[in-house]
C-alpha cells in the first residue's frame, strides 16, 4: 500500500500545472477598448503632424471616427511583403490591398477602373501614348516623396522575367513591352507598340514600389528576398493605408496606419480610421469559423457548408452575415481533344477511336445536357449554388454575355443527340457504342483534395450512366492532374476549376481561349488552330486586344463566349456562393465577392458600434 | 560512457544521410514540383516558368540537386532557401521548431508525470474503482484520433469561452505583465498539450500497470515482503524501479509520436509550430523547406533515442550504452 500522502506528492506537480493555467485565463480574451452607447462613439484623438498632400484623394461619402481594431483571419502565412514578387493570395491579400497601390485601381464594387496614384490621364488619338499625371505631395510611409522615378523603377522590375512572370506577360502587346518615360517628376508617359484594350486594367496591377528603398537590392540581384517577411517592420516603407507593425510567423500580422497616407474621408480626416488591423493566421477552416464565433476575430469568409451554423448565431454573436452572391471561379469538365502523339513513343495521346467520339460536338452537347446542375447545387452546396453555362459568370458585370447557348438538364435531349450521332447500345450492356464498336466509356479525373469537386463528379457519373455513357470517376493527387493536362496528355476528361483573375478582363483568360495557349486545356499549344471555330476564337481574341473601345471589345468577346458554349469544349457546372460574417461593430463596410471581401476598402472601415447597428437597422445594445 | 555517446553521435551521420536521400527521392518520384501550381495560371507564360525552374535548379536531374544541397550543408552550413518565401530554410524553421518543442515537451512531461503514478496506483489497487476508471480513460484515449479530439476541444473552447480557440498567445499579449504573459501562455498551452498527452498517456499508463503487476509477482518482491520491509519501500524502492525500465526505452519513441501528433494538432489548433510549416511546404512542394524540416525532426528523434538509452543506463546498472 502506498500511503495517501505519498501519492498526493507524486500527483501534485501535475495538478498545480492544470489549476494554475485554469485560473490564468480570465482576462486574456481580447475585449475591445471601445465603448458602445447610443449615438456615435466618443473618438480618440489622433495627432496628425504631417501635411495634407496637394493632390490628396478624397473618398466621397466616407466618414468615420478614429480608433478601434479589426481582426481578420488568413489561412496561411504571407510569403513576402514585396507586391511585385507576391503571387498567391495569402501574400497578395496584404501586399496589394493594404501595403501598396498602383497608378489606377479596380473598384470591386462598381467593377470600374478608378484613379489612385495617378490623378488623371489622357491618351493620344492613335491610342498609343498614355500620359499619367501623378498626385503631387504624396509621400511614402517614411516621408520620402513619391515621384515618377518610383513608377519607372517598378516598370523596370515587372519586365524582369525572373521576378514576376505573370505581370510581364500581361504588360506586353504582341510580345513587345510598353515603354515608360519620365516627362517630369509628376508626369509619366507610357508608349505602346500597338493599341492595347486592357491597358488601363493592366497598368493598375503594376504596384509601385519605393525606389529609394529597393534599388540597391535590385542592383545587387536580390530584389526577391528584399522586403521578405523577415524584414524588420521599421525598414518596410509602404504606400497603402497601412504599415506592418509586427509579424509573428504562423501567428499574426499587425498593421498600423501609415502616417503619410494620401487618402482622406469626406469628413477631412486622413484615412484609415482604424488604429489597428490584425491578420491572424489560422490554418484550419473549422478553427477559423470557431475563432469568429468565440469573438476572437471580427470577420470570417465562408462557404455554403457553414451557412446554417453561422446564420443561426447572428443575434447571439452580435454579427451580420452578408450574402455576397456567386464567386468568380468557374468549374468545368472537358474532354481531351489532343490529336498529337507522344514524341518519344509515337503513340497517340488519345486512342484515335475514342478521340473521334470526343471530337463529336453532338457527344459533348449530350454530356452538357446530362449535367444536373440543380442536383449539384442541392447536394454539394446546400441548394445555394447557381447553374453556370458559360466561361464568364454573371458576377463579372463588364464581360458577362447573356446570349449564350445553355444546356439545362434534359436526359431525353441528351439521349436523342446520342441516337442521332449513331451511338447506340448495340450489345445491350447498358453502355452505348460507336459504329466501330468503341464503347462510350471514359475516365474522368479531378484533384482528390477537393471535396466539392468529388461530389460533383459522382453526381455526373450517375447521370451519364442514365444516358448510356460509362464514366470511371477517379480523384487523383493534384500534381498528377497538372502533369497529365500539361505534359503527358494521357487522360480522357478532367473536372477542374479556374479562379477568375482581378481585374476580370478577357486578357486574364486569353491563354485558355487561344489555341496556342498552354492553358487551352482541351488541346493546348497548337501550332495552327485545329478546327475552324478555334481559328475564329483566336482571331476574335487577337482583335479584341487591340480595340480600345470597351463596347467594341465586349462585342467580340461575346462571340467568343457564344462559340465556346456552342461547341462546348468545356462543359460548365455551377458557380458557388460565398458569404462573409462581420461583427456589428464596424461601419463603412463595402463587402463584395471579390477578394478581400471587406478589407479591399480597409481604409474606410470605422469602429463605431452605435453607427453600425443603426445602419444595419438593429436595436441599440 | 563519453566515448560511447560520441560513437552514437557519429552513427547519426549515416542515418541522417540515409533519411535525407530517401526523402529527396520520394519528393522527386511524386509528380510535379513547386512550379506545377503556377502552370495552371493562364497568365504565366511557359517561358517564364522555364526560367524560374532553371533559377531554382529544378531543371537539373535529382542527384545533381541532391549533391548541391549536400555540398552547401557541409561547406557552408546552408540548408537552402525556401522557394515560396525567398528566405533561408533555417530561419523559417528555427522559431517554429522551438514552439513545437514547447508543446511536445509539455505533453511529454504531463504524460510521464501522470502515467507513472496512475499506472502504479492502478496496479497496486488492481480491480478497484480507480483501476477501472483509469482503464476506461485509457481505452477512450487510445481510440479517439488526435485530430478529432483537437476539433472537439476547440469546439468546447468556443462554446464555453473557458479557453482560447487555438494560437499560442492572446492578441493583447504584449500589454500583459510578466506574470500575465506566463499565465496567458499556459492558458493557450492547456488544450493542445491535453490532446497530445491523451494518447501516449493511455498507453504508458497501461504499460506501467502491466509491468508493475508482473514485477509484484516476482520472487524478490515476495522475499522483500517476507523480510518484513514496509510495503511502501517494497513498491517504491524495489518494484517500481524495476517496472520502469521498459518505459524508459519507450521514451525515445514517445518523442517521435509526439512530434508526428503535433503536426496535426498544430494545424487544427493554430499552434505556430514545425508541423504547420511542413504541411504547407508539402502541399506547395517547397523542396528545401521540406528537407530542412525532415532533417530537424529526424535529429530530434535520434537525439531522443540517445537520451533514452543514457537514462536507461543510469537507472539500470546492468545495461551498457
Amino acid at each position: 500500500m502506498i500511503p495517501r500522502t505519498r501519492l498526493a506528492a507524486l500527483l501534485a506537480p501535475a495538478l498545480v500545472l492544470v489549476l494554475g493555467t485554469g485560473c490564468g485565463g480570465g482576462g486574456a480574451s481580447g475585449d475591445d477598448a471601445g465603448t458602445s452607447g447610443s449615438g456615435t462613439r466618443a473618438e480618440a484623438a489622433r495627432p496628425d503632424p504631417n501635411p495634407r498632400p496637394e493632390d490628396a484623394l478624397v473618398r466621397a461619402g466616407v466618414t468615420g471616427v478614429y480608433g478601434g481594431r479589426y481582426v481578420a483571419t488568413e489561412r496561411q502565412d504571407p510569403k513576402t511583403w514585396n507586391a511585385l514578387v507576391a503571387n498567391e493570395t495569402s501574400s497578395t491579400d496584404i501586399t496589394s490591398n493594404l501595403l501598396f497601390e498602383g497608378l489606377t485601381g479596380f473598384n470591386n464594387k462598381t467593377q470600374e477602373t478608378e484613379p489612385l496614384l495617378a490623378k488623371s490621364w489622357e491618351v493620344s488619338d492613335d491610342q498609343l501614348t498614355w500620359t499619367f499625371h501623378l498626385r503631387r505631395g504624396v509621400q511614402w510611409s517614411d516621408g520620402a516623396p513619391f515621384t515618377a522615378d518610383d513608377v519607372l523603377f517598378s516598370a523596370k522590375i515587372i519586365y524582369d522575367e525572373t521576378i514576376h512572370p505573370s505581370m510581364a506577360e500581361l504588360c506586353k502587346v504582341s510580345g513587345a513591352p510598353f515603354r515608360f518615360e519620365k516627362v517630369d517628376d509628376y508626369t509619366v508617359r507610357v508608349i505602346l507598340p500597338e493599341p492595347y484594350g486592357p491597358f488601363l486594367n493592366v497598368i493598375g496591377s503594376i504596384y509601385i514600389m519605393p525606389k529609394h528603398k529597393l534599388e540597391a537590392a535590385y542592383e545587387a540581384g536580390n530584389f526577391e528576398s528584399a522586403y521578405g517577411v523577415d524584414t524588420p517592420p521599421g525598414d518596410l516603407v509602404t504606400m497603402g493605408p497601412w504599415t506592418v507593425a509586427e509579424y509573428l510567423p504562423q501567428q499574426k500580422v499587425v498593421f498600423r496606419p501609415s502616417p503619410y497616407y494620401y487618402k482622406y474621408g469626406s469628413d477631412g480626416k486622413r484615412l484609415p480610421y482604424l488604429d489597428e488591423l490584425i491578420y491572424l493566421i489560422v490554418p484550419d477552416q473549422n478553427a477559423e469559423v470557431l475563432k469568429f464565433q468565440a469573438g476572437e476575430s471580427d470577420e470570417v469568409y465562408f462557404r455554403a457548408e457553414d451557412y446554417a451554423g453561422l446564420k443561426d448565431g447572428e443575434k447571439a454573436g452580435n454579427y451580420t452575415v452578408y450574402d455576397l452572391g456567386m464567386e468568380m471561379a468557374t468549374n468545368m469538365l472537358w474532354f481531351n481533344l489532343n490529336t498529337g502523339k507522344n514524341p518519344t513513343t509515337g503513340v497517340p495521346y488519345v486512342a484515335p477511336n475514342k478521340l473521334k467520339i470526343m471530337q463529336d460536338v453532338r457527344f459533348r452537347k449530350a454530356v452538357a445536357y446530362a449535367v444536373d446542375r440543380d442536383a449539384i447545387s442541392r447536394t454539394v452546396y446546400y441548394g445555394m449554388a447557381e447553374p453556370l453555362y458559360g466561361p464568364i459568370p454573371p458576377v463579372n458585370k463588364n464581360w458577362y454575355c447573356d446570349d449564350i447557348v445553355r444546356y439545362p438538364y434534359n436526359l431525353d435531349k441528351a439521349r436523342a443527340l446520342l441516337d442521332e450521332a449513331g451511338y447506340l447500345d448495340r450489345n445491350k450492356d447498358g453502355v452505348r457504342e460507336a459504329a466501330d464498336g468503341t464503347p462510350l466509356s471514359f475516365t474522368v479525373i479531378t484533384n482528390a483534395d477537393n471535396r466539392e469537386r468529388i461530389a460533383t463528379g459522382n453526381i455526373l457519373t450517375d447521370d451519364l450512366a442514365k444516358i448510356g455513357i460509362r464514366c470511371i470517376f477517379t480523384p487523383t493527387e493534384f500534381n498528377s492532374v497538372i502533369t497529365k493536362l500539361r505534359d503527358s496528355f494521357d487522360y480522357d476528361a478532367i473536372l477542374l476549376g479556374l479562379t477568375g483573375g482581378i481585374p476580370p478582363d478577357p486578357i486574364m483568360s486569353a491563354n485558355v481561349f487561344k489555341s496556342s495557349g498552354k492553358t487551352h486545356f482541351w488541346f493546348p499549344d497548337q501550332k495552327h488552330p485545329g478546327t475552324p471555330w478555334e481559328a475564329r476564337i483566336d482571331s476574335l481574341m487577337n482583335a479584341q486586344i487591340s480595340l480600345t473601345d470597351p463596347l467594341a471589345r465586349k462585342k467580340l468577346f461575346d462571340e467568343v463566349q457564344r462559340i465556346i458554349t456552342d461547341k462546348v469544349p468545356m462543359i460548365y457546372t455551377v458557380s458557388r456562393p460565398g458569404f462573409i460574417a462581420i461583427r456589428n461593430n464596424f461601419a463603412g463596410l463595402e463587402p463584395t465577392i471579390f477578394r478581400t471581401w471587406v478589407l479591399w476598402r480597409s481604409d474606410s472601415v470605422s469602429y463605431d458600434p452605435a453607427r453600425a447597428r443603426r445602419e444595419l437597422g438593429l436595436a441599440q445594445s | 560512457m563519453p566515448q560511447l555517446i560520441l560513437k552514437r553521435l557519429l552513427h547519426m551521420i549515416p542515418v541522417l544521410l540515409g533519411i535525407s536521400l530517401l526523402t529527396f527521392l520520394v519528393m522527386q518520384l511524386a509528380p510535379g514540383d513547386f512550379l506545377s501550381q503556377m502552370e495552371l495560371n493562364p497568365q504565366v507564360s511557359p517561358e517564364a516558368i522555364a526560367s524560374m525552374r532553371e533559377r531554382f535548379g529544378l531543371d537539373q536531374p535529382w542527384f545533381v540537386q541532391y549533391a548541391i544541397w549536400l555540398k552547401n550543408i557541409f561547406f557552408h552550413l546552408d540548408f537552402g532557401e525556401s522557394f515560396s518565401r525567398h528566405q533561408p530554410v533555417f530561419s523559417v524553421l528555427s522559431t517554429a521548431l522551438g514552439n513545437t518543442f514547447i508543446l511536445a515537451a509539455t505533453a511529454a512531461t504531463l504524460t510521464w508525470v501522470l502515467a507513472v503514478p496512475l499506472g502504479v496506483l492502478a496496479a497496486v489497487k488492481q480491480h478497484s474503482w480507480i483501476d477501472k476508471i483509469s482503464s476506461l480513460v485509457a481505452f477512450l484515449g487510445l481510440s479517439v484520433p488526435e485530430v478529432f479530439l483537437a476539433l472537439l476541444l476547440i469546439l468546447f473552447a468556443a462554446k464555453t469561452g473557458w479557453f482560447p480557440v487555438g494560437d499560442m498567445v492572446s492578441l493583447n499579449h504584449e500589454q500583459l505583465s510578466w506574470a500575465g504573459k506566463v499565465a496567458d501562455r499556459l492558458h493557450h498551452l492547456v488544450l493542445p498539450a491535453l490532446v497530445l498527452t491523451t494518447v501516449p498517456l493511455a498507453g504508458r499508463m497501461r504499460q506501467m500497470r502491466a509491468n508493475l503487476l508482473d514485477v509484484l509477482r516476482a520472487d524478490y518482491v515476495t522475499t522483500a515482503r517476507a523480510k518484513g520491509l514496509p510495503e511502501r519501500t517494497v513498491i517504491v524502492k524495489h518494484a517500481v524501479r524495476n517496472a520502469l525500465n521498459p518505459l524508459i526505452t519507450l521514451f525515445g519513441y514517445t518523442l517521435g509520436a509526439l512530434l508526428s501528433g503535433a503536426f496535426l494538432v498544430e494545424v487544427v489548433m493554430s499552434w505556430p509550430g514545425l508541423g504547420r510549416i511542413t504541411i504547407e511546404a508539402l502541399i506547395s512542394r517547397d523542396l528545401y523547406l521540406i528537407m530542412g524540416s525532415v532533417m530537424m525532426a529526424s535529429t530530434v528523434l535520434i537525439v531522443g533515442n540517445l537520451v533514452a538509452d543514457i537514462l536507461l543506463a543510469l537507472t539500470d546498472p546492468r545495461i551498457q550504452v
